[in-house]
């Protein structure tokens, strides 16, 4: 058994940290969010040996973590009051890309929960459908179907919100 | 045979979505990196010295229980029984009235050993070491043998040189040391 090495430790940190919070805010506000993922990277040093799949371990503990804090009856409703006024969150804002950061948050935050924790760990988890099927216990086959339709969901969502802009804005 | 869910690029509008998507980047975590790895690292640390730890508390109790709980023992020696087979009676455990029975070992060394060592106590003198020990141990100092007259006795250079002469080959030697020389 060959224990953690430090180093890989916050190399995995530097890769993972931003990906995992923004998964675990599925079910918290930001400050849990983050103090589940701490608590997860630590659990991840305590390890006897080096998981197989680190990024699928972590994203599967951080689930477990998330979920678990998330069915304690005060933070659900201390996570209502702060999902209600929360906004700008998800991702950092930068003038070249595709995507409005706050237009793509309020898209990501009108999916179905499940669709949403698909695309998460898909598109910026960058898990293949396998590594997705595990962690959220679905058929393989049901993943790819449901990244699909959130895909189409999010479309429609995002081509709506343009072409309100667009109305407002001629 | 390929499945409709094998890991292929999206294409048309939902594709060029899904690129959007991926070129946005999750925000930053504001957690501590550096203080992070140093908890990790210290969590984990205390783990493996509490595992030190404990190993090294039960060995502790252990050798505690070891030297305080000793088996008791009824007799101080065991009894050379002698028995019909010349056997050796041990008893591993305390014994108790009616707590029965005794292990009996054979063993051809504590045979000899005991055949030599085991004399009455009005026997003669012990000639060999347990046999001594063994009359010490049962009739006190008084039964160690006498020291041996010649052993006693203290030689002088005088007295080897009258052993040796005392019936000398030669007369007229034994005449020449007597004088001590003086014809020479």
């Amino acid at each position: 058994m060959h224990p953690i090495d430090p180093a890989k430790l916050g190399s995995w940190f530097d890769a993972y940290a931003g990906r995992l919070v923004l998964y675990a805010r599925q079910w918290l506000e930001r400050e849990l969010a983050e103090d589940a993922v701490q608590e997860v990277f630590i659990r991840l040093m305590s390890q006897p040996r080096e998981p197989d799949n680190v990024a699928s371990w972590l994203f599967r503990a951080v689930r477990n973590a998330a979920i678990s804090v998330f069915r304690s009856e005060s933070s659900r409703r201390s996570r209502e009051r702060k999902v209600a006024r929360e906004g700008q969150d998800f991702f950092e804002s930068r003038p070249d890309d595709l995507l409005d950061a706050s237009a793509a948050e309020s898209a990501l935050t009108q999916l179905p929960a499940e669709q949403r924790e698909v695309i998460v760990l898909r598109i910026w988890g960058q898990l293949t459908l396998s590594e997705i099927s595990q962690i959220v216990e679905m058929p393989i086959s049901s993943v790819h179907d449901c990244y699909r339709s959130a895909l189409s969901a999010l479309r429609h969502v995002l081509e709506s919100t343009c072409r309100n802009i667009g109305r407002k804005n001629p | 045979m390929q499945e409709h869910w094998q890991e292929k690029p999206i294409d048309g509008a939902d594709g060029e979505v899904e690129r959007a998507l991926t070129a946005l980047r999750p925000r930053l975590p504001s957690i501590d990196r550096d203080g992070l790895l140093f908890l990790a690292g210290f969590q984990s640390a205390r783990r493996k010295l509490w595992l030190w730890r404990s190993a090294t508390g039960s060995l502790a109790a252990m050798l505690l229980v070891s030297i305080l709980v000793r088996p008791q023992i009824t007799s101080n020696s065991p009894s050379a029984t002698g028995g019909a087979n010349n056997t050796l009676a041990v008893a591993t455990k305390p014994a108790r009235p009616g707590d029965m029975p005794l292990e009996r070992v054979r063993n051809p060394w504590v045979e000899v050993i005991w055949s030599s060592a085991s004399q009455a106590p009005d026997a003669p003198p012990p000639q060999n070491y347990l046999s001594a020990r063994q009359a010490v141990l049962e009739r006190g100092l008084g039964a160690l043998p006498a020291p041996a007259e010649r052993a006693m006795q203290r030689s002088t250079i005088q007295d080897l040189l009258d052993l040796r002469l005392q019936e000398p080959g030669d007369p007229s030697i034994f005449k020449l040391i007597r004088r001590g020389g003086e014809s020479l």
